[in-house]
């Protein structure tokens, strides 16, 4: 899995790492049971500070995204969807699709990216398979 | 002898100003003479220019020295040699000076990375699905360590009483009394060199990749190529490196060696090694792959290299880092563990240099 930062965004550096994490698992590039570097590995091979690794770590597992081990360290394991996080999530949507209605983008065009996103990670995870 | 040494001084101009000339190459994409530039500023006009106006004064300056060089050499004696060499590394390294400034000034006045998107990018399969060193390849260092061992245990029994140990103008010049130790003391300089270039082959394939934000695939798939050819380059190294000492060792068990033929023997395979690993480092930033853009540029570090050679960033938990210029790693001296542990290290290996002739006798 190829994990890209931007540094010059306002979003901050561990929030960035949990959601290439989160979208590396929904498009298949890194499958359940996978292990993900260690903290200190992943921070050296990004040059930064490895506290912000740790951070972004412990989100996932708070997240039920991935199982934090002694042994194998991070390791990928989404834990099935209840009823409070369809709750979080949709509250997210809301918001998300809100800022699009807001700005006066048609329902339909609306569903369209939603649909194109969601088929963007099916395929992918077509190719990962493959 | 002047002959031998007008070759010689052509010969080293020659490479010296090969690898002058290889110099852009030498560094990542976006690193153009040891300054960062954002990723549609890797073909300005400025570092264009430079770069031709740079390999324009190499060829000329490797011309210059090559020329007077040979003629000093000629009339003054092979020990201006050292001298030519060391003009061409001085004008090498004043003509990058002069590129990183203009380029370095370029940067800063037309605000290169105003507005650019700066990241920083990592491809976790370098760490779960690392690169594989080519173990079967050590087979054939060690098969020539072993050729020449055998051959040394078999000739043992026959050798005269004292052995050549140094040659001079084509002639052994300097013997020493039969034992394991004259016998066999190039077996193990190849034991060792072997040792010493495998564990680096080893360490090539554990160290850190820069990986380029603006195309992550490109570069980490061009980073397991480089790793791959770069570890059979060292192990092809070594093991012409073996085969060379196995021509020297030769001379030393032969009771009249032929040094004019062995000479070649020795140096020749050695050459064809260190070429090997010029072409593997010089074809490295070679592989373009346009098609690839994330709209990210490598993140300006220009800041966390001093001298352009020196990596310190206290923030960065590496011990090493890919070093900015030519291949290898050098220490991130922002870490305080590792610039003490490395700084005792190199301490401990010069004491124990300095020392070890007194604790043997």
């Amino acid at each position: 899995m190829i994990i890209s930062l931007d540094l010059s965004g306002d979003v901050p550096i561990y929030q960035q790492l949990r959601d290439r994490v989160v979208e590396g698992i929904a498009a298949g590039t890194v499958r359940e049971g996978e292990s993900l570097p260690s903290t200190r590995q992943l921070a050296a091979d990004f040059g930064i500070n490895f506290h912000t690794v740790n951070k972004a770590y412990d989100l996932l597992r708070q997240q039920g995204f991935v199982r934090l081990n002694r042994k194998t360290g991070a390791v990928i394991g989404p834990t099935a969807a209840d009823a409070a996080f369809t709750d979080g999530w949709s509250a997210r949507a809301r918001t998300l699709l809100a800022e699009a209605v807001a700005k006066g983008v048609p329902a339909d065009e609306v569903l369209a990216a939603c649909r194109a996103l969601l088929a963007d990670f099916e395929e992918q995870q077509g190719d990962e398979a493959s | 002898m002047t002959t031998t040494g007008v070759v010689a001084h052509l010969v080293l101009v020659a490479l010296l100003g090969y690898l002058a000339w290889l110099t852009p190459v030498l560094s990542a994409r976006s690193v153009r003479f040891g300054v960062r530039v954002p990723d549609d500023r890797i073909e300005d006009p400025v570092v264009r220019r430079e770069t031709a106006r740079f390999r324009t004064s190499v060829l000329a300056a490797a011309g210059v020295i090559a020329v007077s060089g040979a003629g000093l050499i000629l009339t003054a004696g092979i020990a201006v040699l050292p001298v030519a060499v060391l003009a061409t590394l001085v004008v090498w390294y004043l003509l990058y000076l002069r590129a990183n400034r203009v380029i370095t000034a370029a940067k800063r006045e037309q605000a290169w990375y105003a507005g650019v998107r700066q990241g920083i990018a990592v491809d976790t399969s370098l760490r779960n699905d690392p690169p594989r060193f080519p173990w079967p390849w050590l087979l054939l260092p060690v098969l020539v360590v072993a050729a020449t061992a055998v051959v040394g245990v078999l000739r043992y029994p026959g050798l005269p009483d004292t052995l050549p140990v140094h040659f001079s103008g084509g002639t052994a010049d300097r013997f020493a009394p039969k034992s394991v130790g004259s016998a066999f003391g190039i077996v193990f300089v190849q034991a060792v060199l072997t040792v010493v270039l495998c564990v680096s082959g080893v360490l090539v394939f554990r160290g850190p990749a820069d990986v380029d934000p603006a195309r992550p695939a490109a570069s980490a798939r061009a980073h397991r190529k480089f790793v791959a050819r770069l570890g059979r380059a060292l192990i092809g190294l070594a093991t012409l490196i073996d085969l060379g000492l196995f021509a020297a060792a030769w001379a030393t068990w032969e009771t009249s060696p032929d040094a004019g033929l062995l000479l070649p023997l020795t140096i020749g395979p050695v050459a064809v090694g260190v070429a090997l690993l010029v072409a593997v480092t010089a074809r490295r930033h070679r592989d373009r792959e346009p098609g690839e853009h994330t709209g990210l540029s490598h993140r300006d570090d220009d800041g966390l290299w001093i001298g352009g050679v020196l990596y310190r960033n206290p923030d960065d938990p590496s011990w090493f880092v890919a070093r900015r210029f030519g291949v290898g790693w050098t220490v991130n001296i922002g870490n305080r563990v590792a610039l003490v542990t490395c700084l005792a290290l190199t301490a401990a290996v010069v004491l124990l240099g300095l020392f070890l002739p007194y604790i043997i006798h």
